[in-house]
């Protein structure tokens, strides 16, 4: 949003700005509850000492690899535009079986490196600053966004 | 005297009002809201404006262009008023159709910005609601830019047709939100959340949509890569992708539903790149000829090398286009709608090849990217009337309001387009703005202005970091390449700058920002 911010005050008016960012701040805060809500799904069908007996280490671990690898393919989705559909088909199979191979092998790292374990902990701990911002703006633009869909 | 008024209703009273009540259908017909709209006797011919965008006078066969890219229009201009000299007010769609629509430059309007929407004071003196007391108004664009301005009208509008619906494939977020929600919804959605350049504002949603539309498209495009050999022409900024003869069986559509007499802009993508031509038409024009060479400009931005290839693609996406222009005249004709309608066939800016830039939103504003088609056909017109008067873009809504014999209203910084060779003012002052490095909200720093009255074009480039306080001059009539500038030895230099320099600070005084 900050990369866009100059522009937008230089093309819109406050009340738009505002509105742009609850519906972002919204959208931001569903995203994030659905993605939750798949790491919470795999934890589920995975046998717990893969990834629910260290769901915050692993979890948190796996969110900043997955919006790494995300942030890395953007840009390269458009050449994929040329890709046969049998190949495309394979992409989100391999996607999913690349994340489950990578809880196993991270469960076997984080059982042989416990003080990886502690780190990874502390720094989720230390996130949680942000959630205490981050959430309460999300659950606010969303009554908002109710209530300009009531109204 | 009688003192007891009868007060029940008679058997002979109640029979009156039952038969009354049998003209109540009527009502609705003769309401100001139905008025409009209603065929009075067929007294009104009908408008159309057909916009293609990206369209540059420079490269029809019409105008003089070595390759022939136009029969169609041809035919179409032997009945029709040929404006020779007509252009735009900017070099990109946004500033350009709100100049347009509104017939004020981008300095009144402030959408001089991609993203820009008309100022507030401004979008009432739009064509819609001009024309909306005796027309039933339609528009459709396929430009998400262009559409988002028109949402800025929209209660003027009696249909507003979705910019996706001609779509073969892609469909825009915005256009699934309720009317008032649209503008809001194409910043945060389609302009940041799911925007198709990067960075974009969801991280991992967008591409589970991308994703999505990748497989749609390969499995729609299986049975089309005979027809689109290097793909199917689509919209740059969205996912959106048609098939131009598609796009027009669904304007011809359009425009027979239509109640009568009505006022339609339709502004449709090709042949704005991606230079799409299907296979009739791909490779039309290899016949390796090239323009003279430019030399580049200080502000051109690219490498000239491709040049020639993507010319001669946009040339066959010209000619594809023309084509499918022909279908919708031939089509027009025999439902007997040519005949009693006006019909305007423009573009909101040009492209170019040139200078150091392929493309268009550029601070360059040579003619091809300004001097923009302008045909006009009139209900019973038999005789092409060609006009070198130079016009302008912001003109098109002063004639339309004469046409219907309507007031033009004073903040209108156009003119009524002459209909004859010779008529207007020649020397009349024709504008053109580019600003999109600046804020709307302020004074413009960083500008290209220019200025065309009569054969003359100056031409100043304003706090470019590497071209900074420039004028050019050129002579279009001798030198309609505009290849040399005259500006130190042009004895009109002085002149046009004074007016230039006048309308420089006029339109940075804090009271139009």
């Amino acid at each position: 949003m900050f990369y866009y911010l100059p522009s937008w005050l230089g093309d819109m008016y406050t009340r738009d700005i505002l509105i742009l960012s609850t519906n972002v701040f919204t959208f931001a805060l569903l995203e994030s509850l659905i993605i939750l809500g798949g790491m919470v799904l795999l934890a589920l069908l995975l046998p717990a000492r893969f990834f629910k007996d260290k769901f915050v280490a692993q979890g948190g671990f796996l969110a900043v690899l997955v919006s790494l690898a995300a942030y890395l393919i953007h840009p390269k989705l458009v050449d994929a535009l040329p890709l046969r559909l049998l190949y495309l088909v394979q992409i989100p199979i391999i996607a999913l079986a690349g994340i489950i191979i990578l809880m196993v092998l991270l469960s076997f790292l984080f059982d042989r490196l416990p003080g990886l374990t502690r780190v990874v902990n502390a720094f989720a701990k230390g996130m949680t600053i942000f959630a205490y911002i981050y959430l309460p703006l999300g659950l606010l633009s969303l009554f908002v966004v109710l209530l300009r869909i009531i109204f | 005297m009688e003192t007891n008024r009868k007060t029940e209703l008679s058997r002979r009273d109640f029979l009156k009002l039952a038969a009354g009540l049998s003209l109540t259908p009527l009502v609705e017909k003769i309401s100001p809201e139905g008025l409009r709209g209603l065929n009075l006797g067929g007294l009104l011919p009908n408008i159309i404006i057909l916009i293609f965008d990206t369209l540059s006078a420079y490269h029809l066969s019409l105008y003089g262009y070595p390759r022939n890219t136009c029969p169609n229009f041809e035919r179409f201009a032997e009945k029709a008023n040929v404006y020779h000299n007509h252009h735009s007010a900017a070099s990109f769609t946004t500033p350009s159709t709100a100049s347009l629509l509104t017939s004020t430059y981008p300095w009144q309007h402030r959408a001089y910005t991609l993203d820009g929407s008309i100022r507030p004071h401004v979008v009432p003196n739009n064509i819609f609601r001009l024309l909306r007391e005796k027309y039933y108004t339609a528009a459709f664009t396929q430009n998400i830019f262009a559409d988002k301005l028109l949402f800025q009208f929209d209660q003027y509008l009696d249909r507003h047709q979705a910019s996706d619906s001609l779509n073969f494939i892609g469909n825009t977020i915005y256009n699934n939100l309720p009317s008032e929600e649209a503008i809001a919804g194409f910043r945060s959605f389609d302009r940041f959340l799911f925007r198709r350049d990067t960075p974009r504002g969801s991280l991992l949603m967008s591409i589970l949509y991308d994703f999505t539309f990748l497989l749609r498209y390969r499995l729609a495009f299986r049975d089309l890569t005979e027809i689109y050999p290097i793909g199917m022409p689509g919209i740059k900024s969205s996912y959106a992708h048609f098939t131009v003869d598609q796009v027009m069986g669904g304007v011809m559509s359009l425009l027979e539903e239509l109640r009568a007499p009505f006022f339609s802009y339709i502004h449709l993508m090709p042949p704005h790149s991606p230079y799409r031509p299907d296979s009739h038409f791909h490779k039309m024009f290899n016949d390796g000829w090239e323009p003279q060479p430019k030399e580049r400009h200080p502000l051109g931005d690219g490498n000239q090398t491709n040049y020639p290839g993507k010319r001669q693609t946009y040339d066959e996406f010209i000619a594809n286009i023309d084509y499918e222009f022909g279908r919708l005249l031939d089509h027009l004709e025999k439902i007997g709608l040519l005949g009693n309608s006006y019909l305007i066939l423009t573009s909101d800016h040009g492209e170019l090849f040139e200078r150091g830039h392929r493309g268009h939103s550029t601070p360059i504003l040579f003619e091809p990217l300004l001097h923009v088609p302008l045909i006009i056909s009139s209900p019973g017109q038999e005789e092409r009337k060609d006009i070198h008067a130079q016009t302008s873009s912001v003109d098109l809504l002063p004639t339309l309001l004469h046409i219907a014999g309507l007031p033009i209203p004073g903040p209108v910084e156009g003119q009524i387009l002459p209909l004859q060779d010779g008529g207007g003012n020649p020397e009349r002052n024709i504008w053109a703005l580019e600003a999109s490095s600046n804020s709307t909200f302020g004074p413009m720093h960083e500008t290209t202005l220019a200025l065309i009255k009569g054969t003359h074009k100056l031409v100043y480039y304003q706090g470019y970091k590497n071209y900074k306080d420039q004028y050019e001059l050129y002579n279009l009539e001798n030198d309609p390449d505009e290849l040399v500038d005259r500006y130190t030895s042009d004895p009109r230099s002085g002149e046009l700058k004074e007016i230039l320099d006048q309308k420089s600070k006029e339109i940075n005084q804090p009271n139009t920002y």
